[in-house]
């Protein structure tokens, strides 16, 4: 067989270095290209990872069996030979950018899975990638001052169950350096500044909010196949809205990750809510950052990770040091008294407050004319069990007053109780907390929510005083909520907002905080929704199509409206017309419809139905391993075979 | 022998229940003087209690208990009416038979936590000086050796506390009324005394080594037990004490612990309640306070002999505010029936409701928001449940539309565009879109109830008969805080009631009615075992005995498809797709067959 030259650039050798030319036959096959190649070289490296990319045709050649004439490779053919794992900068949900190696040649969707195995993230198919918003010119000199994690020199690793070593995964527990990428990616960051949230794009309609989904790459090419090049930024979301199998034992990275990947969305108007839930999830950020900072030091204490050997050593320090006089003196009665001002909103009355001697006792505040009279009959005993409360403060104003809704079978109570200073208030409010839910004075948790509600109060303090400094102290409420109610509220008008909202969650561990965090985010209507532009067979106009995990949904552009919903469980069949790239679905009763789509990919379209009913077929499967292929022939269509 | 009466009792319940056993009355009529006698003699016994009652009369849920079943006990014995005397009776005997062990460890045990309760009231001035008195008597050496002190002190500690507790329950408790009592009266006008001198030291004991436990009742007792204690050290001097004084401390503390658990099982509240059936006539009852709605609906569907069926349901009849609703299986029924005033002429209905778990019977016509009612196979509302109850969060239905508000105070009625969301109900202000964001909160669900109002077309002139309430469950009168809602017709209603049931309790609703449906198939099961005759009304009972078991009536309920599917699963799904694909080659259009695949994988 005639022999002719094959012209291969070898990367290695430099940018500058001619394409090498070998003398091949047609029946070679790609493994002895390489061969030959190597030899040629004359480096002496590990090349497992090279492979032959074919620039023209956009492909790699990865089958080493194959012979040149198989894979049609001819003279005119160039040919790289480079690695197949480069690194990527990519972008996290939690803004971060993380610099770190992934596979070039192999589907994205696997390529996902290796990133995700490094970074310790479970079921990696929920996630992908996505291009980034093409930024604009001037920001140039910005790019190169963000903060780069590394993890390019960390192996992949083959086996999927992780090892821990100090409570991350051994790859991680390397050196400070990357143990420094491991907490950036399992403790939640800090809020953002305000001003930072106010810079950043924010998809004002659902036109904008289709641009983001246009932005997907294809799960079942490879990264150089879409023309991803070495060292790109690429950014890497939770693509599928359905969380499968979510465990804190295991998803300290994944929870983490989730959990910026929904509080950016809220703070971005990604997903719209009203200004209750908005006020909640400021107060969950509050409370989530707080408790990320105390956790950090708590670990930082060296054998103090473990709570019980914790309170251990302290029930030791008591019982060993303490003379029991000092216990005795340093022992708060359980109960309160003090000089509190009374006030009952009645009709038509304008009397204002006025001050008696209160004492909170069990679940119940007593008060009392004067402090001579305490051992008489009080004016008044008011059991707090059951009763809603609420924080009327302005530290700025010096108004510390607790609002209680007391039930009553004649209604409601209305009584506030005004304090003179933050100490007062923060002991009252914390008793009266704990005595809705039926906990006295005794219950364990009222130090901490004592000290929640002063860390609170502090923090309004800081806030108004000089509302443009930030430490790790005090947070600007603004940071905590979306543009939008930042616009609307002065952060002294926000805080007593969130102040609020906080009461009701700040006895959550940080775990639980996320979770809720999550829960509520899941639970808004909106949740979950991902949409596109398209035009509907027949139809003249652009429509939106909504793709949630259980059914699709079709939006009046002009309205916003929900037109129709259809379920994925009346779904028969789909297809793709690849010729004219329309994607017919058939649902029960002989219900059809067909679409093309506007501004993505009709491919993304495709595999975004497909991916959710891949994603409903995990829910009963026992078994860990991921079903590559069932997830391939239900997202590539026959394009992927 | 215990069991032998109450098994004799209940067989003369079932075989004539009409006829009213001369000797039970005279027992209950016995029984209920001896309360009479005790109500008094804790009136007298309390005279301090009586006086410092507020002025304005908050609710002082320890009181309404007590009240309230003294109330229903004489009602019931008034009317005479088909009094279920029998099972009362029954229940009766066996608190009885538990006083009766108990009494006597009680009796001492009781002195300690009365003290306790004592102090709390009248705390002397001087607190601060007896403490620095502790200090000195701590300085000495410790009484005894310490290998059991940690064991006994943590009784002790634990007994003294939980006395406490019961010394405040007393007064309303009707199971440890008795002996109790009657030392609560002599402890107000005793003094301090009485108490021997072993329990005093353990006291000691027990106040020092379990300091940091801040404990209230150790406290307290320790306040007022120290001058004793501080002479008993000094008769004693630095000696230590022997053994057998330790030995008699342990024995007193396990004493106090025994007594304790049974206190512990004795005090919790029973109330003596009322239930109304369908046909005007009523049973009486006592539930147990930790009960449940479930648990209380079981027994009465135990003794009733009615047919088991879902549908049974405790509803709660506001007969003032002309409301009702139908008690959810987890909640707590005794602390739903403290809300009740005493004075209160709302009735507790045991009857049948369809709606009460119609939600989960046709889930479609509630979960997807549709104007029409529809009929959906079985396998597709499994899914559907499924889906809805059993992800990582709830779905809430997306309920919205216009509802008729009634105004505070008047009789008029305003239209509003109304949205319900997990976080509450919302409405859109005059003038806006329906964004979320200039939603106005209407009100959170955390301290509601939803009730279903009766006849408001003519009581508050409202625009339809279909209409809902949203109130705090303790409100029981007209208040401004009562919302009231008006739908055009009984579907949306239902729609709504349902979708706030879904918001304030999630994956609850849904556990309740998976315990309920296995409940009804057992009691099923079993009442075809024994051939004895039910009334229909239970769904499965065309089935054969076969499929009793009910994993495998579920199964069926999924039709042909899915049973298979079990066994086909996943390599089904590859040769459908592999066909699939082979078609799809050919005429250049893949076409994907999922239902199949889809729900295959879902069973």
């Amino acid at each position: 067989m005639a022999a002719w030259d094959l012209t291969v650039t070898v990367e290695d050798l430099g940018p500058d270095a001619p394409p090498l030319q070998i003398s091949v036959t047609s029946d070679l096959h790609i493994g002895g290209v390489i061969l030959k190649l190597v030899e040629q070289t004359n480096l002496k490296r590990d090349w497992s990872d090279h492979a032959l990319w074919w620039e023209q045709k956009q492909q790699w050649l990865l089958r080493t069996g194959w012979t040149l004439d198989k894979c049609g490779v001819h003279a005119d053919a160039r040919l790289i030979f480079t690695p197949q794992h480069k690194p990527l900068r990519l972008g996290l949900p939690n803004g971060a950018t993380l610099k770190m190696r992934a596979c070039f040649s192999s589907p994205v969707f696997r390529t996902v899975m290796g990133i995700c195995r490094v970074l310790n993230l479970r079921h990696p198919e929920e996630l992908s990638l996505l291009r980034p918003v093409e930024e604009k010119k001037k920001k140039k000199d910005k790019d190169s001052s963000e903060e780069l994690y590394d993890l390019t020199d960390v192996p992949l690793t083959a086996g999927s169950v992780q090892a821990l070593y100090n409570g991350m995964p051994a790859h991680f527990a390397d050196s400070p350096k990357t143990e420094a990428v491991y907490k950036m990616l399992s403790v939640s960051l800090p809020s953002p500044a305000p001003e930072a949230i106010a810079k950043l794009y924010r998809p004002a309609s659902i036109v904008d909010k289709t641009h983001i989904h246009t932005r997907w790459l294809d799960s079942s090419r490879s990264l150089m196949q879409q023309g991803i090049q070495e060292n790109d930024k690429l950014g890497l979301r939770f693509k599928y809205y359905t969380f499968h199998d979510m465990d804190p034992k295991y998803d300290a990275v994944r929870l983490t990750q989730l959990y910026e990947q929904a509080r950016w969305a809220i703070l971005l108007e990604d997903i719209d809510c009203t200004e209750e839930e908005m006020m909640l999830f400021g107060a969950l950020q509050y409370h989530i950052g707080k408790q990320s900072l105390s956790q950090d030091m708590v670990s930082s204490c060296q054998g103090m990770d473990d709570l019980e050997s914790a309170l251990k050593s302290l029930e030791v320090k008591m019982v060993g040091d303490g003379n029991s006089t000092d216990m005795l003196d340093n022992m708060t009665a359980p109960e309160l008294n003090d000089h509190l001002k009374i006030f009952r909103p009645k009709r038509l009355t304008l009397k204002g407050y006025k001050q008696y001697w209160c004492k909170f006792q069990e679940t119940s505040i007593s008060y009392y004319k004067s402090k001579e009279d305490r051992y008489g009959e009080p004016i008044q005993q008011l059991n707090l069990k059951g009763c809603e409360v609420a924080p009327d403060v302005n530290v700025a104003g010096q108004k510390f007053c607790i609002k209680l809704l007391i039930p009553a079978p004649e209604g409601m109570n209305e009584i506030y109780l005004r304090c003179e200073n933050e100490k007062q208030y923060s002991q009252w409010m914390a008793a009266c907390k704990l005595a809705s839910k039926g906990l006295t004075l005794l219950d364990s948790s009222y130090q901490s929510e004592v000290q929640n509600i002063q860390t609170f109060l502090s923090m309004q303090r800081s806030s108004s005083a000089a509302p443009t400094s930030q430490t790790d102290e005090s947070i600007n409420t603004h940071s905590l909520v979306s543009p939008r109610y930042q616009k609307k509220y002065k952060p002294k008008q926000l805080t007593p907002r969130i102040l609020e909202a906080y009461q009701n969650i700040a006895q959550l561990s940080l775990t639980s905080a996320i979770l809720k965090f999550l829960q509520i985010w899941q639970a808004l209507p909106d949740f979950g929704i991902s949409y596109f532009m398209v035009r509907f067979k027949g139809s003249r106009k652009d429509e939106v199509l909504g793709i949630a995990n259980n059914r699709l949904i079709r939006i009046d552009l002009g309205v916003g409206d929900v037109v129709k919903t259809w379920r994925y469980s009346n779904m028969r069949q789909w297809n793709v017309n690849w010729d004219i790239r329309q994607v017919a679905i058939e649902f029960d009763g002989n219900i059809n419809i067909a679409f093309g789509c506007v501004n993505a990919d009709c491919k993304v379209v495709h595999e975004y139905i497909g991916g959710y009913i891949f994603m409903s077929t995990r829910a009963r499967q026992q078994s860990d391993t991921l079903n590559e292929e069932l997830f391939h022939k239900l997202t590539g269509g026959h394009e992927a075979l | 022998m215990e069991q032998f009466s109450d098994d004799e009792l209940d067989h003369a319940a079932e075989e004539d229940s009409d006829k009213e056993d001369q000797d039970l009355d005279k027992m209950f009529g016995a029984w209920l003087g001896e309360l009479d006698k005790l109500t008094k003699s804790l009136d007298d016994g309390r005279p301090e209690k009586v006086k410092k009652a507020p002025l304005r009369q908050e609710s002082n849920m320890a009181n309404m208990a007590y009240r309230f079943s003294v109330y229903n006990i004489n009602e019931a014995l008034n009317q005479g009416d088909a009094v279920d005397l029998d099972a009362l009776m029954a229940d009766l005997c066996s608190i009885e038979q538990e006083l009766s062990t108990i009494s006597k460890p009680s009796s001492a045990s009781s002195h300690l936590g009365l003290t306790g309760d004592a102090k709390v009231r009248q705390k002397p001035p001087a607190g601060r000086s007896h403490s620095t008195k502790v200090g000195s008597s701590n300085s000495r050496p410790p009484l005894a050796s310490n290998f059991s002190m940690d064991d006994i002190t943590a009784q002790l500690e634990k007994a003294s506390q939980s006395m406490d507790e019961a010394a405040r329950q007393t007064p309303y408790s009707s199971s440890t009324m008795r002996r109790p009592t009657s030392h609560h009266h002599h402890h107000r006008t005793g003094s301090v005394g009485t108490v021997t001198e072993h329990e005093v030291r353990s006291f000691v004991h027990s106040s020092r080594s379990s300091i940091n436990s801040a404990s209230a009742s150790s406290m307290d007792s320790l306040d007022i037990e120290k001058p004793k204690s501080d002479t008993d050290g000094l008769q004693d001097g630095q000696d230590q004490p022997s053994s057998e004084e330790e030995q008699a401390a342990k024995q007193k503390a396990e004493k106090i612990r025994v007594a304790l658990e049974k206190i512990k099982e004795a005090q919790v509240k029973k109330l003596v309640i009322r239930v109304h059936l369908s046909d005007e006539s009523s049973k009486t009852v006592m539930v147990d306070e930790r009960q449940t709605v479930r648990q209380v609906l079981d027994s009465l569907l135990d003794k009733s002999h009615c047919g088991y069926s879902l549908d049974w349901s405790l509803v709660e009849i506001i007969s003032e505010l002309q409301m009702e609703r139908i008690f959810e299986d987890h909640e707590n029924l005794v602390e739903n029936l403290l809300n009740w005033t005493r004075d209160s002429t709302n009735r507790l209905m045991f009857i049948e409701r369809i709606e009460k778990y119609a939600l989960f019977k046709n889930p479609q016509n509630y979960l997807l928001g549709r104007k029409e009612t529809c009929e959906m196979a079985d396998r597709n509302k499994e899914a559907l449940l499924e889906e809805c109850f059993c992800g990582s969060s709830i779905s809430v239905p997306e309920m919205e539309g216009v509802l008729w508000l009634k105004d505070d105070g008047k009789k008029s009625w305003k239209k509003r565009y109304f949205l319900l969301r997990a976080s509450g109900i919302y409405y859109v202000p005059k003038g806006k879109a329906k964004a979320s964001r200039d939603l106005v909160c209407f009100l959170q669900l955390d301290h509601v109830n939803v009730y279903l109002g009766q006849d408001y077309r003519s009581k508050y002139k409202a625009p339809t008969d279909y209409c809902m309430v949203l109130k705090h469950p303790q409100i029981q009168k007209k208040s401004q805080y009562i919302k009231y809602l008006c739908c055009d017709d009984v579907r949306t209603l239902h729609q709504w009631v349902n979708g706030i049931r879904i918001a304030k309790y999630g994956k609850l609703l849904y556990l309740n009615y998976q315990e309920a449906m296995r409940r009804t198939e057992a009691a099923h099961d079993w009442s075809s075992l024994s051939s004895s005759s039910i009334k229909s009304g239970s769904s499965s009972s065309s089935l054969p005995e076969s499929q009793s078991n009910h994993s495998s009536q579920s199964d069926s309920g999924v039709s042909e498809t899915t049973s298979s599917g079990h066994v086909r699963s996943q390599s089904v799904v590859s040769s459908i797709f592999s066909e699939a694909w082979k078609r799809g080659s050919q005429a250049d259009e893949p076409k994907v067959t999922i239902e199949e695949l889809y729900f295959s994988n879902l069973n």
